[in-house]
């Protein structure tokens, strides 16, 4: 029975000629994006995504300098989820001066995770921002990507946590990263799992 | 390609028994209605440990799973969360502090369980489960999708249905980020306009807006999609009594649920005064049973137990109160009101 149901199943799937996995979908995906549609448009990226990753990369890279404003948040999008060391990470690099907080912070996040310490600065830069970013569910604003980000690639505190006792106050915690930063940019090394001071 | 997507939903559709595919579910006890909501986190990066953002302690899936699902509960039902002093929030009581139409709670049940998104090249996917991908890079995002409706701002029981699919990060602090996508495995739309960012009318500052609050409106939302799932819950009738003599007054509240047997079930509490003398109060359990015409309830105290024979009109229910043979001097009226009966309870 269970092998009836596989094949039908299998047979419908193949009569509409594949899933999201399919030769193109990447580029279609990211080519397509439409703000207007944003959950659809979203939804047929990420399958994209989870279906190739590779695919959905290569494509992001060759829409990353796109004219449309929604293609190109759509490439640095996929490119912050697929980069790797190299060609991709390296393309998201020069968006840590866009004037764009999304484009900021997407590339901030990818280099960061990656264990590239030139993503830190623009996250402690928004440790104040109140923008909203795009495309988020419910919507958030640049701190709290800010927050959380450094929190999980760091060993630090510096105000982020929400300890008993303590405060949210972005601007003094923000005064504190920096401080930190000047003081120990050099030294700050990868573990592969966060950033630490090395001694 | 939806015509696709629909064509392959039918054919596979058609052979899943409906209990296989029921994920959101649904167990009602009395008065408290319990919606467990289990959900897979299928991580991109295998044993890979995240931070808890309030003590800085890097956990392990297990840990993490329990953390999620506590602090999610937490949030839902009580309305506060460990961070909640930290960001100066104060907390709202969640559901725990809302009841539907002034009789029901609601409570949640979170069950998180984190796998490899991948283990030995297939996808792992846990039946039963909300499958969620679990992707710890930081520009993650938080969505449930929902192929009921492409309208993110529509209720639909599709939790209740099917499994849901969705992406969450682990970036989120798992207060306001999973509160509000938990909403979305209850059913619950967003009370935002997504392409202005703007609150729905009068919607300001719900979980399913951009803030915290649950209010009479969004238990009113959830318990709809607990009855458009199929669950009927019970009538439930509030009551009360008084009885008295020149020596003593007595009286009393009470809620009760009516099954679809007809069998009753319900809690009250009992206060005793004597003239000139003092006071006390005491738990009742109410049992008994429903028929069209009447209510055939025993209020059981510590003093013993006594039935009451009240006859229904409609949503109410007005009768004698007699405490029985050998203590006719003491008499009064019970009243009760439905307070869920959409047709005539009678009927």
């Amino acid at each position: 029975m269970r092998r009836i149901v596989a094949t039908l199943v299998l047979l419908a799937a193949s009569a509409c000629g594949g899933g999201a996995g399919s030769s193109g979908s990447a580029d279609e995906a990211i080519a397509g994006f439409d703000a207007a549609q944003a959950e659809p448009s979203l939804h047929a990226l990420y399958d994209a995504i989870r279906a190739d990753s590779a695919e959905a990369r290569a494509a992001a890279l060759e829409h990353l300098g796109d004219n449309e404003r929604d293609v190109r948040w759509a490439s640095a999008f996929a490119l912050s989820l697929t980069a790797e060391r190299g060609e991709s990470l390296d393309a998201l690099r020069p968006l840590l001066r866009s004037r764009g907080l999304d484009e900021r912070l997407l590339a901030a996040g990818a280099l960061a995770f990656n264990g590239e310490k030139a993503g830190l600065p623009p996250l402690i830069e928004a440790i104040t921002s109140t923008e909203l970013l795009r495309f988020e569910d419910p919507p958030r604003p640049g701190w709290h990507y800010a927050r959380s980000t450094l929190i999980q690639l760091t060993d630090e505190d510096l105000g982020l946590l929400a300890r008993p006792g303590g405060r949210w106050d972005p601007e003094e915690t923000q005064a504190r990263w920096k401080a930190w930063w000047r003081r120990n940019e050099a030294r700050v090394a990868w573990t592969g799992e966060y950033f630490t001071v090395s001694p | 390609m939806k015509r696709c997507a629909l064509l392959v939903t039918l054919v596979a559709g058609l052979f899943i028994p409906a209990d296989a595919i029921a994920r959101t579910t649904v167990t009602v006890t009395g008065t408290e209605i319990v919606i467990r909501v289990p959900i897979q986190l299928a991580s991109m990066l295998e044993h890979q440990r995240m931070r808890n953002p309030i003590t800085g302690e890097r956990y392990d899936w297990a840990q993490l799973g329990e953390f999620i699902a506590r602090e999610s509960e937490r949030f839902w039902n009580e309305g506060t969360t460990g961070a909640d002093a930290f960001f100066g929030v104060t907390p709202s009581g969640g559901l725990s502090a809302v009841r539907y139409r002034d009789c029901f709670t609601i409570r949640i049940v979170v069950e998180v369980v984190i796998t490899p998104f991948v283990k030995a090249g297939r996808k792992v996917k846990l039946d039963g489960y909300h499958y969620m991908v679990f992707d710890s890079k930081p520009s993650g995002k938080m969505v449930v999708w929902d192929p009921a409706t492409p309208d993110p701002n529509v209720d639909t029981p599709s939790a209740y249905e099917r499994s849901l699919t969705g992406e969450w990060t682990s970036w989120e602090d798992y207060f306001g980020g999973a509160g509000h996508e938990l909403g979305h495995l209850l059913g619950l739309g967003d009370d935002y306009d997504h392409e202005s960012g703007e609150s729905l009318a009068g919607r300001d500052g719900t979980v399913m807006d951009k803030g915290r609050e649950i209010d009479q409106a969004i238990v009113e939302r959830i318990a709809g999609l607990v009855e458009a799932s199929g669950v009927t819950l019970p009538e439930c009738w509030h009551g009360t009594w008084s009885e008295g003599n020149a020596a003593m007054t007595a009286g009393g509240t009470f809620s009760l649920t009516v099954d679809a047997e007809g069998r009753v079930e319900g809690k009250g509490t009992g206060t005793q005064e004597v003239a000139g003398g003092g006071s006390a109060s005491y738990p009742l359990e109410i049992s008994g049973r429903r028929t069209p015409g009447e209510f055939r309830l025993v209020f059981a105290g510590s003093g013993g137990s006594l039935e009451v024979v009240t006859p229904i009109d409609g949503a109410t229910a007005r009768g004698p109160w007699r405490t029985g043979a050998g203590q006719a001097a003491y008499r009064g009226t019970i009243e009760l009101e439905c307070r869920t009966c959409r047709d005539d309870p009678g009927g």
